[in-house]
């Protein structure tokens, strides 16, 4: 018996789970919209067509092209395959009315939390504030904490759905997510909500009078971050391999040698093709794997009773898989036999330089290691 | 934990090209030993109980067992090697793919 539950139980997980073709692990990237050339973005389904500062204004992009089961990163040209937020204070009007078919939602329903650890009891996940609004540009820690406080804040979520109907933009009836149809003439306060509507909304409803829209948008050169999509993408192997001896000399490499050489053997690779880069995938590692050590999180597990360290690399794929940035997590024990423990987890970033430096800063990389310290901890011989 | 055994033992397949990376060499040196025929090495499968996996929000996706076994040019030496492995997923967990 499978829960639908995390990020597959918010409209945001289920909106990357059909862009990407059912295939929710695939995940998605956050791209400020500020990056890809943008300026200014009307909002010509709000009353007024008030105009945004594309600074306040993120695009969650899908990943995979649609409805392919290789990990294919989509092909990005315009807004229309994104969904759009936008803090509703940053759009300079007295109320937001929305015009056309338009639904409120919780905020926990719409966007997943952050941790990729599951909670247990009641507690709600903090919501990732941070990283699914625009940073505005120059990051600073302030800018942060503020766009943190909006989202909090933001205790409903306005989406005004254009020309598509709730059940094809999130592949659910509105109920499922307990959303409600905004009633005409219904506005709302901007400080109390975040706009969030599909890019086809944007381009299909831009006014006349506005400036063009972008002929195109520069997709390839932005550095988007992962979407904190609850570690929808993760994977572990486990491979226990005997620490085989033969009159005192070892007889097993997998056992023996070290960890860079092992991301590279065809025994590990061909796990990692199935706990998430995907089988029948021709990759290479374009760009590392690349050794990081957080500073924050856990920097040791315990496997079978020992404690090990955990190995953090990051790198960017290439080949089928191209543009692609990987985190591998790799914790080794010795007991009688070698333990091997892989966490893995991949985002669309694209094939952009300094791609493999949004991974290495990511807050992914720790909520990974999280993950696979538990995971360790939990593993069994018996 | 794991398993060692001397003898002739049962006559491995290679089922995966993976452990392809035993050392050559390595048979090769074993070949001048003496009394040394026959020699297979299994590891204990690692896992996730099933509790584990639904408190982890993981689903195991496959199970396998992977084996090698090298002989020497004369025959007089073989080894065998049997490592398990398992694979978990959070999009399975979830309900997803």
């Amino acid at each position: 018996m499978v829960d639908r539950m995390g990020p597959l139980r918010t409209a945001m997980g289920r909106f990357v789970e059909r862009s990407n073709g059912g295939l929710v692990s695939h995940g998605a990237v956050v791209f400020d919209a500020a990056d890809l050339g943008v300026s200014e973005i009307p909002l010509g389904m709000l009353d007024g067509a008030p105009t945004v500062d594309a600074r306040n204004v993120s695009l969650v992009t899908p990943g995979a092209a649609d409805g392919k089961v290789e990990i294919k990163i989509a092909m990005r040209e315009g807004l229309d395959d994104s969904m759009v937020l936008v803090p509703g204070d940053a759009i300079d009007v007295d109320e937001i009315a929305p015009l056309g078919d338009a639904y409120v939602l919780d905020l926990r329903d719409v966007l997943p939390a952050q941790s990729w650890i599951p909670l247990t009891g009641d507690g709600g996940a903090a919501t990732a504030g941070r990283d699914w609004l625009a940073r505005e540009g120059d990051v600073n820690v302030e800018e942060l904490e503020l766009a943190v406080e909006k989202i909090e804040r933001a205790r409903s979520v306005v989406v005004p759905t254009g020309p598509r109907r709730f059940e094809e933009i999130f592949g659910a009836e509105p109920s499922v997510f307990s959303a409600r149809p905004v009633e005409d003439g219904e506005t709302f306060e901007p400080a109390d909500v975040l706009v969030v509507m599909p890019g086809d909304n944007v381009t299909s409803n831009w006014p006349a009078d506005a400036p063009e829209q972008p002929a195109d948008v520069d997709f390839r050169s932005a550095l988007p971050r992962p979407a904190p999509m609850g570690g929808v993408s993760f994977g572990v192997a486990v491979l226990s391999t005997p620490n085989a001896k033969v009159s005192g000399n070892s007889a097993n490499p997998l056992s023996y040698v070290d960890t860079d050489d092992l991301l590279r053997r065809d025994a590990v690779q061909n796990l990692l093709k199935e706990a998430g880069f995907g089988e029948g995938t021709a990759f290479t590692v374009e760009v590392g794997p690349e050794r990081v050590s957080p500073q924050d999180g856990p920097s040791t597990a315990t496997l079978l009773g020992n404690e090990a360290d955990i190995e953090s690399y990051v790198g960017i794929l290439g080949g089928d898989a191209e543009g692609w940035g990987v985190g591998l997590h790799v914790v080794r024990g010795d007991g009688e036999d070698h333990v091997i423990v892989v966490g893995l987890h991949r985002h669309p970033i694209g094939p952009v330089d300094g791609a493999i430096d949004v991974l290495r800063e990511s807050d992914t990389i720790v909520e990974a290691r999280k993950l696979v310290a538990e995971t360790a901890g939990q593993l069994s011989d018996e | 934990m794991g398993r060692n055994s001397n003898g002739q033992g049962d006559p491995f397949v290679r089922r995966r090209s993976f452990l392809a990376a035993l050392s050559v060499g390595t048979v090769a040196a074993l070949a001048g030993c003496e009394g040394i025929t026959n020699q297979s090495f299994e590891a204990s499968p690692v896992g996730l109980s099933t509790d584990a996996q639904e408190r982890l929000q993981l689903r195991e996706v496959s199970q396998d067992t992977l084996s090698f076994s090298e002989s020497a040019a004369d025959g007089n030496v073989s080894v065998s090697v049997t490592s398990h492995t398992a694979v978990y997923s959070r999009a399975a967990a979830l309900g997803g793919l």
